[in-house]
């Protein structure tokens, strides 16, 4: 196998297969999983991989689209990578701000030794997994033979390419043109997020807003012209903003100039665009249409916090 | 004028085209001068001159190579030597828009253009004329106080902030800004490099611009703020609507605060003050005249840098053009050649014997000549090449009015197109990139010319009735 293809039945053993579990809550969950793949493999500590794992989730949720969840750790004493799986058809909250109950989750542990295999997994997992037909397709399933087939059927063929297609964030927060300040303060509040892409109702990409925005509405150029502005105590242009947020459009001060690419560029690609353009966020566009972003943030976790 | 990105659009074609137009044209000359009597040496420095004012029309971000060029041609051809080089470099006139670069970036950090920006938003019963004649007088009057391009870069932001929140195109807004600020840049000798060089070249002071140029500039500034907002009348009756509108919602333009304004005033009133007592000062202490013209903005850049000691290394790295003021100098000293090798001296005589010695044909000649010139050319060019002419021609006549002439029609010229000055390129690729608005070379061609005529002939008119009373100078 080179580096570039992987076979996922390699990894997965049918018996680390938890079809329809019964457990209610993700740390529930991730024991039974831990548990599944300790009675298979052994040679690890199940108590720390699950406290591992757990801890992981709790810094940042491993949710990487509707209903899918991959999970992970990296762990010393295993020599080479091991998946279990898990459905629930009524899904389990994995706490991750934003995200419906997940219903298909990918447990992947992967060795210190080699930190390519967990890129190589979740690439070539994302890229099965992240689409709805073939959740639904998991989430009905009856068996976990059933399960094991959906999950290996077509992994000889799957080709991996770690590229914006699978470490993009498929449901980010976004707004519409129509949108106002109002609904952007709301949404940089409440999602605690740094930017927000603008869509317009086809779905395609207008633009973008960033946090800073916000500030940029309240302090005006002629107030950034000065070197020091400590003398200015009033509060008066946030007030000024405050003012006006019900009737200023997202469209007034939307950016239309941002960083986009398509969603078959390469991750190194995104890491030098990350790097050079100084940018937090990369909107992953089929022509204009807006597929999603890949964060900074969710990218660094992905690619080094294995 | 041109922006400094043609050079990217230009394709290897083009540009050998540009390149082997320049050269035939002022090789072409040259060796045409020689058969009309001017020697190698003449001949050599018309070339090269011309070669610069090609340069700055097809290449201007080829514009400082093509004088290092220049330079290197007249330097090997003997027709310049290194110390009438330096001679001719105007090294304290460069000095001056050194200390003068300096002073804006320290009043801008204390909050002086704010405070000026504030003030006008803050114009009691606003209403959408009032605001942009005040805007336009205050750009003008900036423009006198510290140069045209900084007045217009501030001025430029604080229209797209109120276009901005009004949602109306500020494209007719910027060139009534745009033009009365190059107005304005003729009132005092720090509005525009080329008022420091003329007021150097004939030895006239601050109090010279203030009594004779300033009246003439501020009638002009009135013609010019009149027709515009004639030329633009619809335009400011929508701004009118939709300011009232704003109004009524209890929204304003942009949020006020109050800006800590007197340490930046008072750094502006101590530098025009030193500047506007340079001649009291010289003849008290017996200078040369001008000296402390010169170096009064350099004394008070330097004062500055000792209050502002962490930011000094950024004011004179960042807030100097070095770009520019290399190129000026260079410019200068390929000027001075004109006059080292003589053909000012052919170009004065030629000039008489077409437009005759009279005053009263004189200076509509050099206005109008000049300002056609400076539409298309940097206007500091016309005014190096015409200096050493109007120095020729001081022998023979009272050469004041003449001097304020080529100063007028290269300022007021600047109005005539898009390209005739920096302020409207800066201005207008502010307003590209802010509002992706592009103006047409004919939309702005009709007031320009417009604009840029009445002020001509309000000057011409002036100078022919105050001419009797100037005093004479070189």
């Amino acid at each position: 196998m080179t580096s570039n293809e992987i076979r996922l039945n390699y990894y997965l053993d049918e018996t680390c297969v938890l079809c329809d579990t019964e457990a209610t809550s993700r740390d529930e969950l991730l024991e039974l999983m831990v548990g599944a793949l300790h009675r298979k493999y052994k040679g690890f500590e199940r108590d720390d991989v699950v406290k591992a794992v757990i801890e992981r989730e709790l810094q940042c949720p491993t949710v990487l689209a509707s209903g899918l969840a991959l999970p992970h750790a990296r762990l010393a004493e295993i020599s080479s990578p091991v998946l279990a799986v898990a459905t629930s058809a009524k899904g389990i909250d994995f706490e991750a701000p934003d995200e419906d109950p997940v219903q298909v989750v990918v447990l992947i542990l992967t060795p210190k030794s080699d930190p390519g295999a967990y890129l190589r997994l979740m690439a070539s997992l994302s890229k099965l997994l992240n689409n709805k037909p073939v959740i639904k397709r998991l989430c009905v399933a009856t068996s976990a033979r059933e399960v094991y087939g959906i999950i290996t059927e077509g992994a000889e063929n799957i080709t991996v390419k770690l590229n914006a297609e699978s470490v993009m964030d498929c449901n980010p927060v976004v707004l519409d043109e129509s949108n106002t300040l109002s609904d952007a303060i709301k949404a940089f509040c409440a999602h605690q997020v740094m930017d927000i892409p603008i869509v317009d109702e086809e779905g395609d990409l207008r633009g973008t807003i960033a946090i800073e925005d916000l500030l940029r509405q309240s302090l005006p150029q002629h107030l950034l012209w000065m070197e020091d502005l400590s003398p200015i105590e009033n509060f008066e242009p946030f007030a000024e903003v405050l003012r006006k947020d019900e009737e200023t459009k997202i469209a007034d001060f939307m950016h239309d100039e941002y960083v986009s690419v398509k969603p078959d560029i390469p991750a190194i690609q995104l890491a030098k665009i990350f790097l050079m353009k100084n940018v937090r966020q990369i909107q992953v566009v089929d022509g204009r249409h807006f597929l999603g972003v890949v964060n900074l943030h969710s990218f660094n976790a992905q690619i080094f916090w294995a | 004028m041109h922006d400094d990105s043609n050079s990217d659009v230009l394709s290897t074609k083009q540009l050998i085209i540009r390149l082997a137009i320049l050269l035939s044209i002022s090789i072409g000359l040259g060796v045409g001068g020689t058969f009309c009597g001017l020697n190698a040496q003449q001949s050599i420095a018309t070339s090269v001159f011309l070669a610069i004012i090609m340069g700055t029309l097809f290449f201007w971000s080829f514009r400082l190579s093509i004088a290092f060029l220049g330079l290197g041609v007249l330097i090997f051809t003997k027709s310049l030597n290194i110390p009438h080089f330096v001679e001719a470099a105007a090294l304290p006139v460069i000095l001056f828009l050194v200390g003068m670069m300096i002073v804006v970036g320290a009043l801008r950090d204390l909050g002086f253009f704010t405070w000026v920006v504030q003030a006008l938003i803050s114009i009691p019963n606003m209403t959408g004329r009032k605001f942009i004649a005040a805007t336009s007088i205050a750009s003008a009057l900036l423009a006198c106080a510290v140069d045209e391009v900084t007045s217009i870069i501030f001025i430029a932001t604080l229209i797209f902030q109120v276009c901005d929140r009004l949602k109306l195109n500020p494209a007719p807004y910027i060139i009534i800004c745009v033009l009365c600020t190059n107005i304005g840049s003729a009132g005092t000798m720090m509005g525009n490099p080329v008022g420091i060089f003329i007021g150097t070249q004939a030895g006239l002071t601050f109090g010279d611009f203030a009594r004779w140029a300033f009246p003439i500039m501020l009638v002009s500034l009135g013609s010019c703020v009149a027709v515009t907002m004639f030329w633009f009348r619809k335009e400011l009756n929508l701004f009118d609507e939709r300011l009232k509108d704003r109004m009524k919602r209890q929204l304003s333009l942009v949020p006020t605060v109050v800006v800590p304004y007197k340490r930046g005033l008072a750094v502006l009133l101590l530098t025009l003050a030193f500047i506007a007592s340079h001649h009291a000062l010289e003849e008290w202490l017996q200078l040369d005249k001008n000296s402390i013209l010169l170096v009064a903005p350099l004394a008070c850049a330097g004062v500055i840098m000792i209050f502002k000691r962490n930011r000094a290394r950024y004011y004179v790295e960042h807030e100097v053009d070095w770009w520019t003021l290399l190129f000026f100098m260079l410019l200068f000293a390929i000027a001075g050649t004109l006059e080292y090798t003589g053909v000012t001296n052919i170009i004065a005589d030629n000039f008489i014997r077409v437009c005759g010695d009279k005053p009263a044909i004189l200076i509509p000649s050099i206005m109008a000549t000049t300002a056609i010139g400076s539409a298309f050319v940097d206007n500091v060019i016309f005014v190096a090449a015409f200096s050493p002419v109007i120095t020729a021609l001081s022998e023979t006549m009272p050469a004041m009015p003449l001097w304020w002439a080529l100063l007028f029609g290269a300022c007021f010229g600047g109005n005539i197109t898009l390209i005739g000055s920096t302020a409207n390129i800066v201005a207008l690729g502010m307003l590209e990139k802010q509002s992706h608005v592009n103006i047409k070379f004919i939309e702005w061609l009709k007031i320009g010319s417009l604009s840029a005529l009445l002020a001509c002939m309000i000057a011409w008119g002036m100078l022919t009735v105050m001419a009797p009373y100037m005093p004479h100078v070189n």
